[in-house]
């Protein structure tokens, strides 16, 4: 059981919803399909935030810096045993 | 969920496991040098230390039965840190030389040659630091970094910058009590055909526009 019901499209204001789409289609899928499940889906109760996150994480874990893709995705793996963090 | 991006990328279940070894081991260390009381001391320290240990870490002449480990320690020390002196972590742990042994020899082996090259297991032991906050390991990793594999300060805020990614994307995960996504991965599962690789983020992720 997650702690918030995931929202539909149908019910968020006209301006929430063309956040969405707007970001959902720079990440390269649909609306629908990113409010589905998961981290982003969560996020979707407040698209300016997910959008804010994602921007975030664009110039960081997706930043194709000095380090390799294996160097991130390990760092986040063992952040993540360090913080219990289970998904 | 990241754990299969590295199962996908290394193409066997040790390099996850490495990952493990290394989260396991810092976070273990930094409980010593927080026990210890250490300011940090790699880089030398170039001031006093605003605080005294708890537990002076012992001098190399007066080691007793740690001797052998700390001459070890600082062969290396000199060899791959381009240091001359014994961290203040390894002689603290002296006070239990076989404690000392121990942890440098699992060390040696964590750290050393395996799936992950010593770019990524650096970048893993920072990050650890980092979430826990701990001064003394964030200090040694980072020279670390610098003198093994040649990163510069942008590349440890992009190793800082990550991180905060890691603690907000976990928040929320706790936050909003998600479930994990997959259980008893394999490579095989999540190799390219593989009957679970749909779930890898971000291997083959599309650049933003």
């Amino acid at each position: 059981m997650t702690t918030l019901k995931l929202p539909s499209l149908a019910d968020m204001s006209a301006d929430d919803r063309d956040a969405l789409e707007r970001l959902a289609k720079r990440m390269g899928q649909n609306a629908e399909g990113l409010m589905q499940t998961g981290i982003f889906a969560v996020q979707t109760h407040w698209p300016a935030w997910l959008e804010a996150n994602f921007e975030q994480a664009v110039a960081s874990y997706l930043f194709p810096g000095a380090l390799p893709p294996l160097a991130k995705e390990a760092m986040h793996v063992g952040v993540s045993m360090t913080n219990h963090c289970e998904y | 969920m990241h754990s299969a991006a590295v199962l996908r990328l290394t193409g066997t279940e040790r390099g996850v496991a490495e990952v493990a070894a290394i989260a396991e081991h810092v976070a273990s260390m930094t409980a010593a040098t927080s026990a210890f009381r250490l300011q940090p001391d790699v880089p030398p320290a170039t001031g006093p230390a605003a605080l005294s240990p708890l537990i002076a870490p012992l001098d190399q002449a007066h080691a007793g039965d740690a001797a052998a480990a700390l001459s070890e320690i600082e062969a290396w020390m000199r060899d791959s840190l381009g240091l001359d002196y014994v961290p203040a972590a390894w002689r603290g742990l002296a006070h239990q030389p076989k404690l000392l042994a121990s942890t440098w020899k699992k060390e040696r082996l964590i750290m050393g040659p395996g799936v992950l090259d010593e770019l990524v297991k650096g970048c893993v032991a920072l990050a650890v630091a980092e979430f826990r906050q701990s001064d003394y390991w964030i200090s040694y990793y980072s020279h670390y970094l610098r003198t093994r594999v040649g990163l510069d300060d942008s590349a440890l805020t992009e190793v800082a910058g990550a991180v905060m990614h890691y603690v907000s994307f976990n928040t929320i995960a706790h936050g909003m009590r998600l479930h994990p996504p997959v259980e008893d991965l394999t490579a095989a599962d999540v190799a390219p055909g593989g009957p679970r690789e749909e779930v890898v983020p971000g291997v083959s992720r599309r650049r933003p526009t």
